[in-house]
């Protein structure tokens, strides 16, 4: 069969990830693999519609298609992103009915969600999505998982000769035609914190470019607006991790973006993003800005701000972008929440917008962070972990900073000491007895101590 | 005063009648502990609570007296570490066998009644207990075979860890 591999990365044959579908193919002789660079080809792609009409012709002379890729910032990195708008307006028709499996490597950091993204692209492209599969990056060293990628790839072979189907998971996107035309707001908020707005607005993105216009109305100064398209950004992240050690990204001073980043960061108490949605997700441009954020390697840069989103579109069908973007708020980063003009209903939105802007300034100026959830706990375990692992060896930066500000702090001996005296006693009948008698009222014993404290400052 | 706070307090002043037959190195060690237990005894008669512990100090430390004092045995005093410390583990696998572990006693009086009646009391106790008895049996075994700077150390560390636990595992289960 002939397989075509659509590699992400940017590290092109250094790829890590392009390393386990070489894998795959050295057992698979019988099969033929060609191997497409999209980051290496993205500005012949943009260029040149012909040149993507070949690579469409490519895949239509395919048996199947490998999308393999890094995960970056909880999806694909910018010119996998770029070059999924550009086969989606172009040359959709190329992929249709084509079978398609999905890869990636990562340290499985919203892996999941990267992988939602991409099935939802693959079933607006109208492919035969048949599977995924997420590795670490350092799986292909486990004889365990060399299996697994054999597996993977026999059970794509297998759906592809036998006709394997399997069920839609994404409802498919809807055009949003309506015109939103906002009104300037007359209850001026007036704070001393500062507002900046990021956005990759177009001229032809009429609607978003009128909510950023009535989120500015809504303060006596109005909000700073950084449009990504006025910024000299070289290029896309380029993986190659020379911000490792001290954060100074490849690019550091040779482009406009770490000056904007660092403006931002020492300038902004509420950041308000403002995008369009295309496709499954904001921009490509957006995708860069995010990207090339990398040059802070893992640390939550953005502590102790106020993030908000404006986005155009119907963010409701896309819960993938949601869930991508609230990855962000983490620690002490706090989410305000999204605003869409998904509503079609002007004068609802600007109500929405209204209380985007005012939520912000009472949670900045109230310093109110939500604590962590599920998310933003189970992102710190994870990179704790990692970084006090291997990653922190060459990701020097980030151990420093995370044992600087105590995110490398494990369970504490109290704690550990506390666990196992309770096991202890649970092992014995006439405690456990009672515990489980009383389970009810131990559980908010101390709960009820705060309570009748406060009856006791009445 | 919060409740580890008393538990605190209660604990050490547990321990003074040991503490003054430890460190006074000469005979007057039995006089100064007799009273300290007994101090402890008229404390818990004025609180109208029970403790056994004084009481089977002042029992064996009234019989090192009388056996010191009028008898001349001087086993009793060059060898107080080792008969002290088998008492007190001896008074500990008793009460544990009696299921009435005797460090409840003295820690009844820092919570509430009913929770100071409760299995989760007695078995938070039977367990600080069997700390302070094996603490005591290694003290005693320790004794019985060497006595020397390291044992004395040693001895000190472990009633340490005694006190610690006697008063870091109820405040570790509080809520
Ligand atoms: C800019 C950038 C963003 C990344 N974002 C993520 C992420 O969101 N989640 C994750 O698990 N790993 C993330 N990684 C790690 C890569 O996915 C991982 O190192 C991958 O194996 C690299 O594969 P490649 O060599 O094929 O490019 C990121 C790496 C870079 C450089």
């Amino acid at each position: 069969m002939k397989i075509i591999v659509l590699s992400g990365s940017p590290k092109a044959e250094k790829s890590v990830t392009l390393q386990s579908v070489k894998y795959i193919e050295h057992h698979y002789p019988e099969h033929y693999f060609e191997y497409v660079h999209i980051a290496r080809n993205i500005k012949k792609y943009e260029a040149n519609e012909e040149e993507l009409k070949l690579l469409g012709q490519k895949i239509q002379d395919s048996d199947g298609v490998i999308w393999a890729f890094p995960v970056y910032y909880t999806t694909v990195p910018s010119t996998y992103k770029r070059f999924i708008e550009l086969v989606s307006e172009k040359c959709h028709s190329c992929f249709k009915n084509k079978y398609t499996a999905v890869f990636s490597t990562s340290i499985h950091y919203a892996d999941n969600i990267a992988h939602d993204f991409m099935r939802a692209t693959c079933e607006d492209l109208n492919m035969k999505y048949t599977d995924y599969l997420s590795h670490d990056m350092h799986d292909l060293l486990q004889s365990k998982m060399q299996q697994n990628l054999k597996d993977f790839f026999a059970n794509f072979i297998t759906s592809i000769k036998e006709g394997l189907k399997v069920s839609k998971m994404f409802a498919p996107l809807k055009n949003n035609d309506f015109t939103y035309q906002g009104e300037a707001v007359a209850e001026k908020i007036t704070t001393e914190k500062q507002v900046i707005i990021i956005t990759d607005a177009l001229d032809s993105d009429y609607n978003l470019l009128e909510m950023i216009n009535t989120y500015s109305s809504c303060f006596g100064q109005p909000p700073e607006v950084i449009n990504l398209n006025d910024l000299d950004i070289k290029g896309p992240c380029l993986g190659c991790c020379r911000c490792a050690a001290n954060n100074i990204c490849a690019y550091h001073d040779q482009d406009g973006y770490r000056e904007f980043l660092d403006y931002v960061i020492v300038k902004a108490d509420i950041i308000i993003y403002a995008g369009a949605i295309r496709g499954r997700h904001l921009s490509a441009l957006f995708k860069l800005y995010y990207d090339r954020s990398f040059c802070y390697t893992h640390i939550p840069f953005l502590t102790g701000k106020h993030l908000g989103y404006m986005i155009s579109g119907n963010l409701s069908d896309n819960q993938t972008l949601r869930q991508s973007l609230e990855m962000f708020n983490r620690g002490n980063i706090n989410l305000i929440g999204f605003v869409s003009d998904e509503s079609q209903d002007s004068s609802e939105i600007d109500r929405q917008i209204y209380s985007l802007a005012r939520k912000g300034v009472v949670f900045a100026e109230k310093n109110y962070f939500k604590p962590d959830d599920f998310i933003g706990l189970s992102s710190e375990k994870l990179f704790a972990d990692a970084i006090r692992g291997s990653l922190g060896g060459i990701f020097t930066a980030d151990y420093r900073y995370y044992r600087k500000n105590g995110l490398l702090t494990k369970v504490s001996w109290g704690e550990k000491l506390q666990g196992a005296l309770m096991r202890y006693l649970m092992g014995r009948k006439a405690f456990r007895k009672a515990v489980q008698k009383n389970m009810i009222n131990h559980m908010i014993s101390g709960h009820k101590k705060v309570l009748s404290s406060l009856k006791g400052e009445e | 005063m919060p409740d580890s706070l008393k538990a605190t307090l209660n604990a050490t002043l547990n321990f003074l009648p040991l503490m003054l037959l430890w460190g006074i190195s000469n005979q007057h060690a039995f006089w100064a502990a007799l009273a300290a237990a007994s101090g402890l005894i008229l404390l818990n008669i004025v609180k109208k609570s029970f403790n056994i512990k004084p009481i089977v100090l002042f029992l064996y430390l009234g019989l090192s007296v009388i056996l010191y004092h009028y008898l001349k045995i001087d086993f009793v005093l060059s060898q107080k570490q080792l008969i002290s410390s088998l008492v007190l583990g001896s008074m500990g696998l008793i009460s544990i066998l009696l299921n009435k572990p005797y460090t409840m006693y003295f820690a009844q009086s820092s919570y509430d009644k009913a929770f100071a009646k409760s299995p989760l009391f007695i078995e938070v106790n039977i367990l600080i207990t069997k700390i302070w008895t094996a603490v005591h049996f290694i003290n005693a075994v320790m004794e019985a075979f060497n006595h020397s700077t390291y044992t004395v150390v040693i001895t000190n560390l472990l009633v340490a860890i005694g006190i610690a636990s006697s008063i870091m595992i109820p405040s570790m289960l509080s809520d």
